[in-house]
């Protein structure tokens, strides 16, 4: 401890920290927070559940409070609410699933181990109803116009004698049918997932469990139901006694999912975001890098007419800048039949001002004796810029080609203008923006792509920063 | 090997001339120097001839053919570089077959030649290094290197020795004379220093504001100064200068002394004129001589120099073999040997020597 | 497999790599190149680079290095600007010049005009666009001081000698690497109604309703402020470490021996060397601000700013109104002259900062 102390408050060449020292590094530990902690608020959101998600959890850590499922059954006796325990995860996430998902779920075998209202109840939530009921019908040979009842209007349904028509079935096949045509005092089934707690009862005042409908430990008091059913009253529970147990549990099926093109029931398609997003990064890099470097080449080694002309010319591009020639940039791009292909979004942006003006500075200082010995040499004007110009040049090179990649992958307002049309040639950020759940919100598909569209910017980040911050400071322009 | 001859060659950087017309001949295997102060116009006139640079009056003709118009690689010149400008990316071995390869050689063809010229130059063992991880008298080697391997007709050097340490210079010399006296080609080497000029050259050129003062061998230059500026440039230490005219037949110093003409000198009785005489050729003694008081002493054992300032402050060298007695601050008179002695017009600085 | 479909998309449906082969086989036969694979395709590609070497000498080639970087600005960001004027004095929905009749200055009255003169009733465009120009320029006046005395406090701070001063760059410099939709993705997840701030508020009973920070109409532009300062800040401040880091450390250790105090340092010394590079920060940083758009439309924010106008205004995205394309084509050459004249500023400041 002290000598972590002694590190800490170590300093260079002076003895002792003075308090502007104390205020530097605490306004930098306050910055860091700043910066650091709503990027780990994204990541550790991305592995949150879709459930924990919608639930507004605004826990830390992902995972689940563990589960109970709340069922409301209608049956001749009337409304029936009870809590079903322990139920397989994929019941109480039915409604999310996709339907191949679902297609793996062994439905009739859960549906077999329950008797009675709970029974009564899957059968409901797991959407068995209308199956059951059509294949019993054709079965029995009942009338075609019942499996259009459920859908006809109050005074068509009049028409019709419903009851009269299921009279002479079974009991049960008599029950699932007045489930399905909805007779009174039969109405469709609910299940819901809710939270389980022990909390204090307040009447008994032991430790019980309780099914509560959300764990807002923001309330004083919740309403909760007993688990094990023994009544049908709803209590308050006193927040403060109660106590959530919760599994930690990253969902990694939020990145699997879309990564594997298997997130239905969204609009985008990340894997072809994705792929459409790399190709245009290295294409355009690898063009950038090119056609930037021969003009630096020209303008820093050769002395020609009107070279004057083409250096302010291509600095003054740096005054135009594409958000406010949107609409003329629309036109040429589509003038040039180069929109709704990622080739709108890889051409008008490789040529790029500031990347000539880095790579001219930097080619100026490279001797021009070395040119002379090479043309000395019998080299042609192309041999000394490809084999002697542009291997001196590979600093100023990578850090373009760096700037390149980072200024490509974030791109946002080129491909709007672009291929905002054309969904098969979307980069990732136009994904991401017009990212949109057809049925459901699907956030945590767009919460997991997020955080994966970070990994290219950051591993460049982490480890090619130097490339970077030189080519900034030595150019000043972003 | 092939001769080089310049004809009324001019050069303008825009509207400013800064080669003047100036007219060469090099005949084959010659070593020949350009040698000046710095600002002369040797580089420029050498990359010309390189066809580094355009030519704007004139011409250049390499074995009796015009190449004005020929780009650089196929006049058959090889240079080596004040920075020796070797490729720092590449081996030393990739640098010296960079133009065979250019020239689309055969491998084979290559590797013979380079390994070679390695041997000539001793770099064998370097030829896998990069430049970078060479001494500044290896980089020398491999720039030579890297224009022999090329079999140049004309080798080009535009002050090669100029970036190396004293000591190196000398050993360096010695090696490029050797060079030339093996392979016997012709040699054009540009230089601001007289010396290296003097020790190496067949002929010399001396520059100066783009005009060619004098041409021809050493010794000749050295004799036979043919202005002011050639006779003060050529030998070290520097010809002394005195101020005088013509008087009855005699040269008369503005410090009074009197020294009889003959023969060599051409001039006019009345004319202003400048006497030159070498460090060498002064005596201390008394009788026909100057007056002057010496300022500093140089002792270098083997021989003396002696700086002197005439009554009327010119600064004069004296040479003397051994060891002087002379001391600072002593009132001494020099005594010109006038068999010795140089006179030039004051106004246009032209040697006045007969023929 | 959808990864297949996408590179396939790429690089098909087009006569490009046709265009490409032959362009590849045109040079294999002028150029015939030798060497290996990759020597030979890059020898191949700059084929008329070589061709016009040998047909006419050097004196084109610098041309023709240009001419794709030339072509590309020519036709992105040269041709937009005048393709933009002829948007604003014609009119329709089409893109196509051919369906646009000319129109003189009527887009500029329905930009600016009191009344319709589409319809004769009143016009709210000008209401719309002028509302844009002041958000905007609330934006800028709040923004740019604010980015510009916390990047300089933290340049400052980071130009101490602290510990771990690489680290603590790099964390200020990190948001810059982000994506605007990351940025605002990142923010509307704590700013939104049920986001982590407001329910941490509502959970320390400071608010009592759940608040849509990012719509609310009093403090969207405040977070639209934080959010943008936020992402840009590390840009600024690296530069303006750049600038303290060029100033000479000895004029420290002099004026330490002077005895200055470090308030007296900051501002004698620090801030009057820094002044340079401060004025263009600010003038580069004005520059975007003003441009501030992608975070702000990821965002959502309830105000649009000037180019967010003129992106909605276009219909470019989204429905296409009758007039869209030239009243948007109007507003952006209004802006375009403001910005033009900015950068004007900002180039003549980087100009004599760097003397």
């Amino acid at each position: 401890m002290t000598a972590l102390w002694t590190f800490l408050s170590r300093t260079q060449g002076r003895n002792r920290l003075t308090w502007v020292d104390w205020v530097s590094y605490g306004y930098l530990a306050f910055g860091f927070l700043l910066i650091f902690l709503p990027v780990c608020w994204i990541v550790l959101n991305s592995l949150k559940t879709p459930s924990q998600l919608e639930q507004q959890d605004i826990s830390l850590l992902p995972g689940e409070y563990r589960q109970v499922a709340r069922a409301t059954v209608y049956g001749p006796d009337g409304r029936s609410i009870f809590i079903i325990e322990n139920l397989p995860d994929w019941v109480l996430n039915w409604r999310t699933m996709n339907e191949e998902d679902r297609a793996d779920q062994d439905v009739e075998g859960l549906l077999n181990g329950f008797r009675g209202d709970s029974h009564y109840a899957l059968r409901s939530a797991l959407g068995q109803v209308p199956l059951k009921a059509r294949s019993l019908i054709s079965e029995r040979r009942l009338p075609q116009w019942l499996l259009r009842y459920p859908a006809l209007s109050a005074s068509a349904k009049a028409e019709f004698d419903a009851a009269g028509a299921i009279a002479g079935l079974a009991e049960e096949e008599q029950r699932l049918l007045a489930e399905f045509l909805g007779l009174d005092p039969y109405q469709a089934n609910k299940l819901i997932s809710q939270v389980l707690v022990s909390a204090i009862h307040p009447e008994t005042g032991e430790r019980t469990a309780f099914a509560v409908p959300r764990f807002d430990p923001s309330k004083p008091t919740l309403p909760a139901r007993l688990v094990d059913n023994s009544s049908d009253r709803v209590f308050k529970i006193e927040t403060a006694t109660a106590h959530a147990e919760r599994r930690i549990q990253p969902a990694f099926s939020n990145f699997i999912e879309p990564l594997a093109g298997r997130a239905r029931a969204v609009t985008v398609n990340f894997t072809r975001c994705f792929t459409n997003s790399l190709l245009v990064t290295v294409i355009a890099t690898i063009i950038t890098l090119a056609i930037n470097s021969m003009a630096a080449f020209a303008l820093s080694k050769y002395r020609f007419r009107g070279q004057t002309f083409f250096f302010v010319f291509i600095l003054a591009t740096l005054m135009v800048p594409p958000t406010i020639t949107l609409v003329g940039v629309f036109k040429a791009i589509h003038a040039t039949g180069l929109s709704g292909s990622i080739w709108g979004v890889i051409i008008p942006g490789a040529a790029t001002p500031a990347g000539v003006f880095l790579l001219r500075q930097y080619m100026l200082t490279i001797p021009d004796e070395l040119l002379e010995a090479a043309r000395m040499d019998a080299a042609s004007e192309w041999k000394i810029y490809w084999r002697i110009m542009l291997p001196l040049a590979l600093p100023a090179l990578a850090a373009l080609g760096i700037l390149s990649i980072v200024w490509r992958w974030n791109d946002l307002i080129l491909p709007m203008v672009a291929i905002a049309t054309t969904k098969d040639a979307y980069t990732i950020q136009l994904c991401l923006l017009e990212f949109r759940g057809e049925h459901l919100s699907r956030e945590h598909f767009r919460l997991a792509m997020t955080v994966f569209s970070l990994i290219p910017t950051t591993l460049v980040f982490v480890f090619l920063q130097k490339y970077i911050t030189t080519g900034i400071a030595n150019t000043g322009l972003k | 090997m092939a001769d080089l001859i310049l004809e009324n060659l001019r050069k303008s950087f825009g509207s400013e001339e800064v080669i003047h017309g100036i007219d060469m001949s090099v005949s084959s295997g010659e070593f020949c120097v350009f040698v000046g102060p710095s600002g002369c116009g040797k580089s420029t006139l050498l990359r010309m001839i390189a066809g580094l640079e355009d030519i704007t009056g004139g011409e250049v003709r390499i074995d009796g053919k015009t190449v004005n118009h020929i780009p650089a690689a196929q006049r058959g010149l090889a240079m080596v570089f004040q920075s020796y400008a070797l490729y720092p990316h590449m081996s030393v071995r990739q640098n010296m077959s960079f133009g065979l390869e250019n020239l689309r050689m055969t491998r084979p063809e290559i590797a013979g030649r380079v390994d070679e010229a390695a041997r000539m130059l001793q770099i064998e063992a370097l030829l896998e290094r990069k430049p970078g991880q060479l001494s500044g008298g290896q980089r020398q080697r491999v720039a030579i290197g890297r224009a022999v391997v090329r079999e140049p007709t004309i080798f080009l050097f535009d002050e090669p020795l100029s970036n190396l340490d004293a000591e190196l210079r000398v050993t360096m010399r010695a090696e490029i004379a050797d060079l030339h006296s093996r392979l016997g080609n012709t040699m054009i080497y540009v230089t601001h220093d007289q010396v290296e000029a003097m020790t190496m050259a067949d002929k010399i050129a001396v520059l100066r504001d783009g005009i060619m003062e004098q041409f021809g061998a050493p010794l000749e230059l050295f004799n036979l100064p043919q202005n002011r500026f050639v006779a003060g440039f050529i030998g070290s230490p520097s010809m002394n200068f005195l101020a005088g005219e013509v008087r009855a037949g005699q040269v008369a110093l503005k410090n009074g002394a009197m020294l009889p003409l003959d023969g060599r000198f051409m001039v006019s009785e009345g004319q202003t004129i400048e006497l030159g005489i070498r460090a060498g050729d002064l005596t201390l003694g008394s009788g026909q001589g100057v007056d002057v008081e010496i300022s500093s002493v140089e002792q270098l054992g083997a021989e003396s120099y002696l700086y002197c300032r005439s009554t009327l402050g010119e600064q004069i060298t004296l040479h003397e073999s051994g060891q002087t007695r002379a001391r600072r601050g002593e009132k001494v008179s020099l005594r010109i040997d006038p068999d010795s002695m140089h006179l030039f017009d004051l106004q246009s600085g032209r040697s006045c020597r007969t023929g | 497999m959808e990864a297949v479909d996408a590179v396939f998309d790429a690089f098909s449906g087009s006569r490009w790599p046709i265009g490409l082969l032959v362009y590849l086989i045109i040079g294999w036969v002028l150029i015939r190149p030798t060497g290996g694979i990759g020597t030979r395709l890059i020898s191949i590609l700059g084929w008329p680079i070589e061709a016009a070497q040998r047909a006419a000498g050097a004196t084109s080639l610098p041309y023709l290095f240009i001419l794709p970087n030339f072509l590309v600005f020519g036709l992105y960001t040269f041709a937009p600007m005048f393709m933009n004027v002829g948007f604003s004095v014609t009119e329709g929905e089409s893109i196509l010049f051919t369906e646009r009749p000319y129109a003189a200055d009527d887009n500029f009255q329905r930009l600016l005009n009191e009344t319709n003169i589409d319809t004769g009733r009143e016009n709210r465009e000008d209401d719309k666009f002028i509302r844009a120009l002041v958000d905007t320029l609330i934006f800028v006046v709040f923004q740019v001081p604010i980015m510009i005395l916390i990047a300089l406090a933290t340049a400052l701070a980071l130009n101490r000698d602290i510990w771990g001063r690489g680290f603590w760059r790099s964390v200020f410099f990190y948001p810059v690497m982000l994506s605007p939709v990351v940025v605002a993705f990142l923010w509307s997840l704590i700013l939104k109604r049920q986001g982590l701030l407001s329910l941490t508020l509502m959970r320390w009973g400071v608010i009592e309703e759940p608040i849509q920070w990012l719509q609310d109409p009093g403090w969207t532009m405040m977070w639209s402020i934080f959010v943008y300062t936020w992402a840009h800040l590390g840009f600024y401040m690296l530069i303006l470490l750049a600038g303290l880091q060029a100033i000479p450390r000895d004029l420290y250790e002099a004026a330490e021996m002077d005895g200055t105090r470090p308030w007296r340092q900051l501002t004698r010394i620090t801030l009057p060397l820094l002044g340079p590079t401060l004025l263009v920060v600010t003038v580069l940083s004005l520059i975007k601000a003003f441009q501030a758009f992608e975070e702000l439309y990821a965002l959502n924010v309830r105000w649009i700013s000037v180019v967010a106008y003129i992106f909605e205004t276009s219909g470019l995205r989204g429905n296409p109104t009758a007039h869209g394309l030239g009243i948007a084509a109007v507003a952006s050459l209004l802006v375009a002259v403001g910005l033009m004249l900015l950068s004007l500023l900002q180039i003549r400041l980087s100009g004599r900062s760097s003397r």
